[in-house]
């Protein structure tokens, strides 16, 4: 009974901490982004700007609700929902901190953890497609179509650099289980430093799953207006930006697992502060890449996927089979 | 409620948040329906004949990603096993591994990783 209360309470919190997380991700990165560019960013509502996120929300929410003619209504509604929850249902298997002890109750930091983890986990992440193919097919728009399509062809091909990427730390920690990949780390030390080539590779594919810039041809505003949300507007539109910053915060949480560690840290800090930290960090990094690299083209894009990172990650991961396997 | 019944009813709980956050501009925004506004925007010119069909070139990336995918899923369950199953578990896998090199040297060599 105790057991399911407790469940209820930590799907809320943690579903409440992603949109928060996602707000003020969205508030830090316009902030640096005008610190990147010499200027201030927002900064006039609320205390610093602290309270911009609300108004960004109101503001999207009081926006009216637009349909193309043309449009497939029913599949119009339903792409940006998809993307939003693809885009929260991975955050479910991932934990976020040691096991913590209250009030005699053991309290797991995640919503379930099943031996097949990573495996949900990134079966989920890349369902976050449909939402943009489907919205960009049922806009009825050349522009949202082609951004649809492209981002479909782009996740999947670096799909594959991604999946075969960390295969090393599976090898090596012998589980699928992200709580025991974690403790795994805790006796053998950060998977980041026997794997460091697939960790970069795991970080570059993760920039052009959550279609971030220099990946961000689905959405390139210079030749495809806005890509898949084209046509989308009010609150909507703003499900498409949630989707992509929550897959942002969650990329970087799986990578923290599986390569930095999760919640492993000096016990100076809480063992939920360092998995906190450690993301931020990354997400840190995601921003400034944005502001420094340029957008791909699509033609180099496709084939640094499939000629440059898939290569690199398969003979990594063959050279760390054969470790593994006892072989070298 | 552990388990897969927890994440079953995570996966609920998210999917009721998007459904009814996407409800919010149409119960609150203002409605003035009429007019160019819904027409889609295809940069001034008049949409003409409804849109759905793509180039061919994206099937052939889902077709080598299909192929290649369904390899590398494959390996998980091999490769959280590995330790267990030391050497002659390797060598089974790189007669695998070597089939699908072949496939995917073949599709570079005929230029199916080429955009152009």
């Amino acid at each position: 009974m105790i057991g399911n209360v407790l469940l209820v309470v930590k799907i809320l919190v943690l579903i409440a901490i992603l949109m928060t997380g996602f707000a003020y991700t969205m508030l830090v990165e316009r902030r640096f982004l005008g610190f990147f560019q010499l200027r201030l960013g927002p900064n006039r509502v609320g205390p610093g700007g602290l309270l911009q996120p609300l108004a960004d929300g109101l503001k999207m929410a009081l926006k009216e609700d637009l349909m193309p003619n043309g449009a497939d209504p029913m599949v119009y509604r339903i792409a940006p929902v998809l993307s939003l929850f693809a885009a929260l249902s991975v955050d479910a298997v991932i934990p976020f901190g040691a096991p913590i002890h209250l009030f005699g109750q053991t309290i797991n930091l995640d919503i379930a953890n099943p031996s097949i983890g990573l495996l949900i986990a990134f079966a989920f992440s890349s369902l976050g497609i449909y939402g943009l193919v489907l919205g960009g097919w049922a806009s009825q728009n050349k522009y949202s179509l082609l951004g649809g399509i492209r981002a479909s062809a782009q996740m999947i091909s670096y799909e594959l650099a991604m999946g075969l990427s960390v295969l090393g730390v599976l090898m090596m920690a012998g589980t699928a289980n992200l709580e025991h990949i974690v403790y795994a780390q805790q006796a053998r030390g950060w998977f980041i430093i026997p794997q460091v080539i697939p960790f970069v590779i795991y970080f570059i594919t993760a920039i052009a799953e959550t279609n971030r810039t220099p990946f961000d041809l689905p959405e390139a505003e210079s030749e495809l207006v806005a890509g898949y949300h084209t046509e989308y507007s009010g609150i909507r539109f703003a499900m498409y930006i949630i989707a992509e910053y929550i897959n942002m915060l969650t990329v970087s949480g799986l990578a923290v697992t599986l390569f930095l560690g999760g919640w492993l840290g000096p016990s100076f800090l809480p063992p939920i502060l360092w998995f906190v930290i450690k993301v931020a960090l990354l997400v840190f990094v995601f921003i400034w890449i944005r502001a420094t690299y340029p957008r791909f083209r699509y033609d180099k894009l496709m084939s640094f996927g499939w000629k440059v990172l898939l290569p690199i990650s398969f003979l990594y991961f063959l050279g760390t089979a054969a470790f593994v396997s006892g072989l070298l | 409620m552990t388990g897969y019944a927890a994440l079953l009813l995570y996966l609920i709980v998210a999917f009721l948040v998007a459904l009814g956050i996407s409800f919010v501009s149409e119960l609150m925004g203002p409605k003035a329906p009429g007019g160019l506004k819904e027409t889609t925007y295809e940069s001034g010119i008049v949409p003409e004949a409804p849109v759905g069909y793509f180039s061919v070139r994206f099937y052939r990336v889902a077709m080598f990603f299909m192929i290649f995918d369904v390899a590398v899923m494959a390996l998980y369950p091999w490769a959280t096993s590995l330790k267990m199953l030391h050497q002659a578990g390797f060598e089974k896998a790189i007669v695998f591994l070597g089939i699908v090199a072949i496939g995917f040297a073949y599709v570079w060599n005929r230029g199916g990783f080429q955009w152009d």
